[in-house]
């Protein structure tokens, strides 16, 4: 409609779609070599056919001719005139290469024409060879199928009525075709709130009775209602044309927002909670006083109105910007397909939870620590093949990604079955390289020397890489986890494999706190690195090589102050001292307060250009009376009081 | 006789689980953690596996992932605590045929056990 004048907008419109695309068309490619299935052609000839449509709207002939062409391809496929082949996954590769090419070139303003002349005969012929298969891809659809609207109830009791629903859908799935449901699909996947009942239209061949039957495999339903559709679908076309527009319509539920709308949304919100929180100040106080007169109890009721519907605003905002960490993970079969191929070792790669959901601030943190781990597990994780076959394993290395979502945190695991890590090795070369001194490393706890390989410049590897590099990047991994308040957990066994454990918040605009005071300034401390509180009587502290330390269940840990940092001197106190017990690295370490507060939400701000980055600080909050809170970045405080200590950690 | 792998660190709770369904015909054995059932697993038949999710070592969802690859057919109830029951979607998807929320009722984990495991409404 435009022809070739498109504004900077539509520009960028084009590219992020093309973006998804592109990542789409991966996606399908590689699941195509594992399986083929109606569902994948078609959704691979959808994307191939959108490219199409919007490159030749822009004027890319050559883009539009070669996805053309795989077009033609996959409809021959469809038909059931051709099979799925190595080649013709090759060819698919080759393609998407070239159009990632051709996207980078338009990306950076210098289109090039792309040489297409090749791949397009080789798709050309691949066509032409239609080879005489039964039409195995074709379904025979029968003609008996018919279109139910299906009602399910659940237990009163029922606690978790989204994994039932997703039971029931898993079940019905299995018996004929979902045309939709409520909640949808992807919203049960998440853990879709509360809901009482869950719809599905079903097209079965199976009769009501049965369907009923199929359901009772699934607990704590207790009343399903099975009911052929009023309007059964009689014109059930057998035209692409169709399927094709059905599928856009249902995508099309979807807007695409820029996420620094969501950033905006999510202050305003912060702004409006700070506002709420002194009203209820107000209120309270005035009615105290006995000043509010008539109004003073409506004041309350109406904030704490307010109160209910901005923490409901925040959550639908905070839910809004969640995204799967699909969006990275669909990235890494084929880094890792190439990446064993490069190193010769065969490597069987599985992920689980790609529909887990995260914000997409942390998302993109996790990308470098991710691609940096897998390449670890590929590089140093698994085996040789010679090797593998003399230590009886299987000659194919297996590393498994997951995802999942643990209360308010969400957990991503790197497994491998390679040779483990060896501590004793890793104490040895950490003494070569002049990371710890002899004498530590024999008194060094396990846990301690398996964590000296984040420390930067380490690597275990004798042979120098081009795949995993150089030995940096361990440490880049754990400062990225811990720079979004995650933890880092290994777990390893020489010989049987490792098991990399990251656990991040699943959002970092918020965060639960415990407030305390320290000379009268209120603190917020991030309740994720919070073990307990602990008031603990005067003798219980001590110091050790000059520095303060106390005893708690009969362990001693370091203890610090707010002010160490600053030269002021330890604190004295009556009575005992109030300590908050935070967990370090992978031991304990004690911060000593005046007084515990209270548990608090609170709307993390960053501390501005003007201040910039400070250590030992994570950002501020506001508090209901209007005074800033600093929110204390527990890890890098502690590491400015060791580094000050002169002394490392001794737990 | 069916036979059953009751997966929990806690003796306690492998105890309850067993009286609970003592009158069902079935066959127990214990294991005390996610290691120790892979390796019954190894040594024996069973129909059924009831795993706790809280495991020291391996914990339950890595078990089960463990289970469904070495023996895809055995029928798997997922047990949990009130704070974890959130991995109870990960673990039907990983493929728990059931699930349980602790505290049990007795009632709830004889008609879950006897419903996934086939046998005919007592």
């Amino acid at each position: 409609m435009l022809g070739f004048s498109i504004s900077k907008e539509e520009l960028k419109v084009f590219l992020d779609e093309l973006d998804e695309l592109l990542q789409g068309f991966e996606f399908q490619v590689l699941s195509l070599e594992k399986k083929v299935t109606p569902e994948g052609i078609q959704e691979l000839f959808r994307i191939a056919h959108t490219i199409k449509g919007s490159a030749a709207s822009i004027g890319q002939d050559s883009v539009a001719k070669l996805t053309h062409g795989v077009e033609s391809v996959l409809d021959s496929v469809r038909q059931g005139k051709l099979s799925v082949d190595r080649e013709m996954v090759d060819l698919f590769f080759s393609s998407l290469d070239l159009l990632k090419v051709f996207k980078q070139s338009f990306e950076s303003g210098q289109p090039v024409n792309l040489d297409i002349v090749e791949i397009h005969r080789s798709l050309e012929s691949l066509v032409k060879r239609k080879t005489d298969l039964s039409s195995s891809g074709a379904a025979a659809a029968s003609s008996m199928e018919n279109v139910y609207d299906i009602l399910i109830e659940f237990e009163a009791d029922c606690e978790l009525p989204s994994v039932r629903a997703y039971q029931a859908y898993l079940e019905l799935e299995k018996r004929g075709e979902i045309l939709r449901s409520s909640p949808a699909l992807e919203d049960l996947k998440v853990g879709a709130g509360e809901f009482s009942e869950f719809q599905v239209s079903l097209k079965s061949n199976s009769d009501p009775d049965s369907i009923r039957e199929f359901l009772k495999f699934v607990s704590e339903l207790s009343n399903i209602k099975v009911a052929k559709a009023q309007r059964p679908e009689q014109k059930e076309e057998k035209s692409h044309f169709g399927a094709d527009l059905r599928q856009e319509m249902k995508t099309s539920r979807t807007i695409r927002v820029n996420v620094d709308v969501f950033e905006t949304l999510m202050n305003l919100v912060g702004e409006i909670v700070i506002d709420k929180t002194r009203l209820i100040r107000l209120g309270t106080e005035l009615t105290a006083r006995g000043e509010g007169g008539i109004y003073g109890e409506e004041i309350l009721e109406t904030t704490q109105h307010l109160d209910k519907m901005t923490g409901e605003l925040q959550e639908h905002i905070m839910k809004a910007r969640l995204v799967p960490i699909e969006l990275i993970f669909k990235k890494f079969p084929r880094m890792v397909r190439d990446l064993a191929n490069r190193s010769g070792k065969p490597i069987q790669f599985e992920m689980h939870g790609e529909d887990t959901q995260l914000d997409r601030a942390i998302l993109e943190e996790m990308i470098d620590p991710l691609i940096h781990l897998l390449r670890n597990a590929v590089d140093h994780g698994i085996e040789s093949q010679e090797i593998r076959q003399k230590s009886g394993k299987p000659s194919c290395g297996k590393i498994m990604l997951s995802a999942y979502q643990e209360e308010n945190h969400l957990v991503i695991q790197i497994q491998d079955d390679g040779i483990g890590i060896d501590v004793e090795r890793v104490k040895k070369q950490a003494v070569e390289k002049g990371i710890i001194t002899k004498e530590r490393s024999l008194e060094m706890s396990y846990l301690e020397a398996l964590h000296l390989i984040f420390y930067p410049g380490f690597s275990t590897a004798e042979k120098v890489s081009d795949i995993s590099g150089r030995g940096v990047g361990m440490d880049i991994v754990k400062a990225n986890v811990q720079k979004i308040g995650g933890t880092l957990d290994i777990k390893t066994r020489v010989g049987s494999g490792t098991t990399f454990t990251i656990k991040i918040p699943l959002t970092l605009a918020i965060v639960q706190a415990l407030m305390v005071l320290h000379q009268n300034t209120v603190f917020a401390i991030p309740l994720g690195v919070v073990r307990e509180i602990v008031t603990v009587e005067k003798d219980k502290v001590r110091t050790l090589d000059g520095k303060p330390v106390f005893v708690l269940r009969g362990e001693v840990l370091p203890l610090t102050w707010m002010g160490e940092f600053y030269e002021e001197p330890f604190p004295d106190c009556r009575g005992g001292y109030n300590i908050v017990v935070v967990s370090y690295g992978e031991s304990l370490a004690g911060i000593l307060v005046d007084e515990f507060l209270n548990k608090q939400e609170v709307v993390i701000k960053t501390m501005g250009t003007l201040i910039g980055d400070v250590s030992g600080v994570a950002g501020a909050t506001i508090l209901g009376d209007g005074t800033v809170a600093l929110i204390f970045d527990v890890q890098s405080f502690l590491n400015l009081v060791s580094q000050h200590r002169h002394y490392s950690q001794a737990a | 006789m069916k036979k059953v792998l009751i997966v929990d660190d806690a003796v306690f709770q492998r105890h309850l689980i067993k009286e609970i369904l003592q009158d069902q015909g079935l066959e127990f054995m214990e294991a005390a953690s996610g290691e120790a059932a892979l390796e019954k697993l190894k040594n024996f038949e069973f129909d059924l596996v009831l795993l706790d999710v809280t495991l020291p070592g391996k914990n339950g969802i890595e078990t089960l992932t463990e289970i469904r690859k070495t023996h895809p057919s055995v029928k798997v109830i997922m047990v949990t605590a009130q704070s974890q029951k959130s991995i109870m979607m990960q673990a039907v998807k990983l493929g728990a045929e059931d699930y349980l929320i602790k505290p049990v009722r007795s009632d709830r984990l004889i008609f879950t056990v006897r419903k996934v495991l086939g046998l005919k409404e007592n």
